[in-house]
């Protein structure tokens, strides 16, 4: 087909190409902006599925700031993104460095580091529900000799709604159902290794050259060359964290039984939502801490942000 | 920079260290699923899978063969026992219940192969647990063994006592406890040892018991469906972006991105209204038709990579008078191949893993997916019979990681790029 265009018009004007856009525009609309605005909508409502929303005005969120359970759920899920999410970017970037050695079989490393990320949420976390177990789980296994030693008991993990320490009347370590949850999901760090692995890939030799000629040691060589190069990859991986961090609903929900136990241990804001709307039929007041979780990370995200701002290099702007 | 022998040493243990970390529940998945159900369950755990081995005779008329065993229980006390025989060539050897008295009764089956008479004879009662004595009643057997009180040693514990070993079963509630087809015999305690034998019959129990395979081509199909969908909407999205001049394109472009960042959470209730209104709930819709309409992330993705192409070829194509639709299915689509592999594989894992949504929109068990299927057995088995729960998590988590280890380039670089471009 002879479209007409001189050659120079081609390269730049390509108007029909918005039908190539349009299903996923429709897509957009349908799957998530509807959806999105709905649930604002519904947020001011009493619904449930069986009966048609009636106006609330702003009740559902004075009940929520009323709701102990609500309270509980937040604070855990703060709770939760700190201990996932900083030791998660450490152990990660950690790990990126040990790959990025040059010895011998890299590759199957690599591949060992990445596959955790592969075993389905259900399957690992049946697993670590396994690795957990008290009494015959590979993880006392390890710690027993070392806690018995002390002549301390291990810990009991998931059936312990505490925090971490030692309970000097018990004799016991403590290390509860949260920090559990959030040492399961340090098992799936490979996958954030594996971008940080990519990254100090590519910083330039030149750069190691001259950090040597300064005489930098090995630390001043992570601080001054490694650090700032990968700094963007970290505010990626940060934000990518925050998003995913705060809708983590599958393990505690298997994990616990559907209960987020112990004594709401693990009772994380997604399963106060998916509970009030489907368990308890209140559609309305789950769309209203729907809303305040999403409030959440946007906030988090925007200061994450700015945050960086600062502190990110970017090479060649 | 200097790099002394130690410290390349002290790296590679670091290393090994770490990777043994990564490694070591995988590991310890299967070899639990290897393991008989009540060497699970004990503290502290084997490392190796061990099975209870010992010699028994699968049927009738065949040599005892060394197999795994569960030991139903020890005799302890005097009672009496059906010790098995279809014939009456099959009288116990010289030596092999050394220690009961055996009867032979010839004339106690029937020709129906039921009973002629009464089992609880005179010495000694029946003293049997319900399920091996109803066992035992379905079993034409004729051959009858008194045990006497047991012999004690110096301490008074009884000395290498008799126990009842039955073949060993993955799942026994599968088959059930009155099963005449469970080869068992009568041994001495010392006869009965553990040694380290993989138990591979657990798997097809387990798949079996979880109905694995229709769960399986469920899942398959789900992400299937969606993959394809995905891959070739987002596609056209990701050129319409690249390419395309229209008015508005930069403020679609930078809403696609905002929407990466709503939760589920927040979608979920409409969504769900939505599906239900469409009469879709209980059904595979609600899990791959939005694929059809593209994803945000791959479209972020394709975007990314369309945009890296050579621009003079695009142009060439277009001066030779091809539409945008051929521009696309004969210049484009060919030169991106890796970035569509890796957005189908992407979207293949979220969607194989994928837990909540599947137990928002799926009521019925013949439509489970593996990860609904999976949670259920689980919690439905009270978490007892881990063995099985592992063997299952481990065939759960088998072609991801083979498809994995057969793209392990396009999945590396992917992952690698998505936080390269980001």
């Amino acid at each position: 087909m002879k479209t007409g265009y001189p050659a120079r018009m081609a390269q730049t004007s390509r108007p029909r190409a918005w039908v190539f856009v349009a299903p996923w525009l429709a897509g957009l609309v349908i799957f998530t902006l509807y959806p999105f605005a709905a649930s604002l909508y519904y947020s001011f409502t009493d619904y449930s599925v069986l009966k048609e929303p009636t106006p609330a005005g702003f009740g559902n969120y004075a009940e929520l700031m009323q709701d102990e359970i609500f309270w509980r759920a937040l604070a855990n899920s703060l709770l939760y993104a700190a201990m996932a999410l900083i030791p998660g970017v450490l152990v990660a970037l950690g790990l990126a460095r040990l790959l990025n050695a040059p010895v011998r079989g890299t590759l199957l490393y690599r591949a060992i580091v990445f596959v955790p990320h592969l075993v389905p949420t259900v399957a690992a976390t049946v697993l670590w529900m396994w690795m957990l177990n008290p009494e015959s789980g590979l993880l006392n296994a390890v710690l027993r000799p070392l806690t018995e030693f002390f002549h301390y008991k291990p810990p009991t993990f998931m059936n312990d709604s505490r925090l971490v320490g030692l309970d000097a009347k018990e004799h016991a370590v403590i290390f509860g159902a949260l920090p559990s949850l959030a040492l399961m999901s340090l098992w799936g760090c490979g996958q954030m290794a594996i971008i940080y692995l990519a990254k100090l890939q590519d910083i330039p030799q030149e750069l190691y050259e001259a950090a040597e000629l300064d005489g930098a040691g090995a630390w001043a060589v992570f601080k001054h060359v490694e650090l700032p190069q990968l700094s963007p990859i970290i505010l990626f991986n940060v934000v990518i964290g925050i998003i995913g961090v705060f809708q983590v609903f599958a393990e505690p929900y298997i994990l616990s039984n559907g209960t987020g136990g112990p004594n709401y241990a693990t009772y994380l804001l997604p399963m106060f939502i998916y509970q009030n709307a489907f368990e308890f039929q209140r559609m309305g007041y789950a769309c209203a801490a729907a809303w305040l979780l999403f409030g959440l990370i946007a906030l988090l995200t925007a200061l994450a942000y700015r945050f960086a701002q600062k502190r990110v290099y970017y090479a060649g702007g | 920079m200097k790099r002394s022998p130690y410290r390349a040493i002290g790296v590679h243990v670091l290393l090994l260290l770490a990777v043994g970390a990564f490694l070591m529940p995988l590991v310890w998945m299967v070899l639990t699923s290897l393991k008989p159900k009540d060497r699970t369950l004990i503290s502290p755990p084997d490392w190796l899978p061990r099975a209870t081995m010992a010699s028994l005779k699968r049927t009738p008329d065949g040599n005892p063969e060394r197999m795994p065993v569960e030991v139903v229980r020890e005799l302890s006390e005097r009672e009496v026992l059906v010790i098995g025989g279809l014939s009456a060539k099959e009288k116990p050897g010289q030596g092999q219940y050394d220690g009961l008295r055996v009867l032979v009764k010839a004339a106690d089956v029937r020709s129906d192969g039921k009973w002629g008479e009464d089992l609880a004879p005179g010495p000694g009662t029946m003293r049997m647990k319900q399920g091996i004595e109803a066992e035992l009643h379905e079993f034409p057997c004729k051959i009858i063994a008194i045990y006497e009180a047991p012999e004690k040693d110096a301490s008074g514990a009884p000395a290498n006592p008799w126990c009842i070993i039955r073949e060993y079963v993955a799942d026994l509630r599968q088959t059930s406890s009155t099963d005449a087809s469970l080869a068992w015999d009568l041994v001495r305690k010392a006869d009965v040892q553990a040694e380290v034998r993989a138990l591979w019959q657990n798997y097809p129990a387990a798949l079996n018991k979880m109905d694995f395979w229709s769960m399986f081509l469920n899942t398959l199909w789900i992400c299937i469906l969606g993959m394809i969908g995905t891959t070739v909407v987002s596609a056209l999205a990701a050129y319409g972006f690249a390419f395309g001049t229209f008015p508005g394109k930069k403020v679609a472009f930078a809403l696609t991105l905002a929407t990466m960042m709503v939760p589920f959470s927040a979608t979920m209730v409409p969504m769900y209204k939505l599906y239900r209104e469409a009469g879709w709930i209980g059904t595979f819709k609600p899990l791959w038709v939005h694929c059809w309409f593209g994803a945000a992330f791959n479209i972020f993705l394709l975007r990314q990579f369309f945009m890296g192409l050579p621009k003079d070829l695009l142009d060439a194509a277009r001066i030779d008078g091809c539409t945008e639709l051929e521009i696309f299915w004969h210049v484009v689509i060919p030169l991106s191949r890796p970035a569509l592999a890796m957005v189908a594989l992407f979207h293949f894992l979220y969607a194989w893993k994928d837990f909540m949504a599947p137990l928002l929109f799926l009521s019925d068990k013949s439509q489970f997916t593996l990860s609904l299927g999976l949670q259920s057995f689980q919690s439905q088995q009270g978490g007892t019979p881990w063995h099985l729960v592992m063997a299952a998590a481990a065939v759960f988590s088998i072609p991801l990681i083979l498809l994995f280890l057969l793209t392990m380039k396009t999945f590396i670089k992917g992952i690698a790029t998505t936080g390269i471009k980001g």
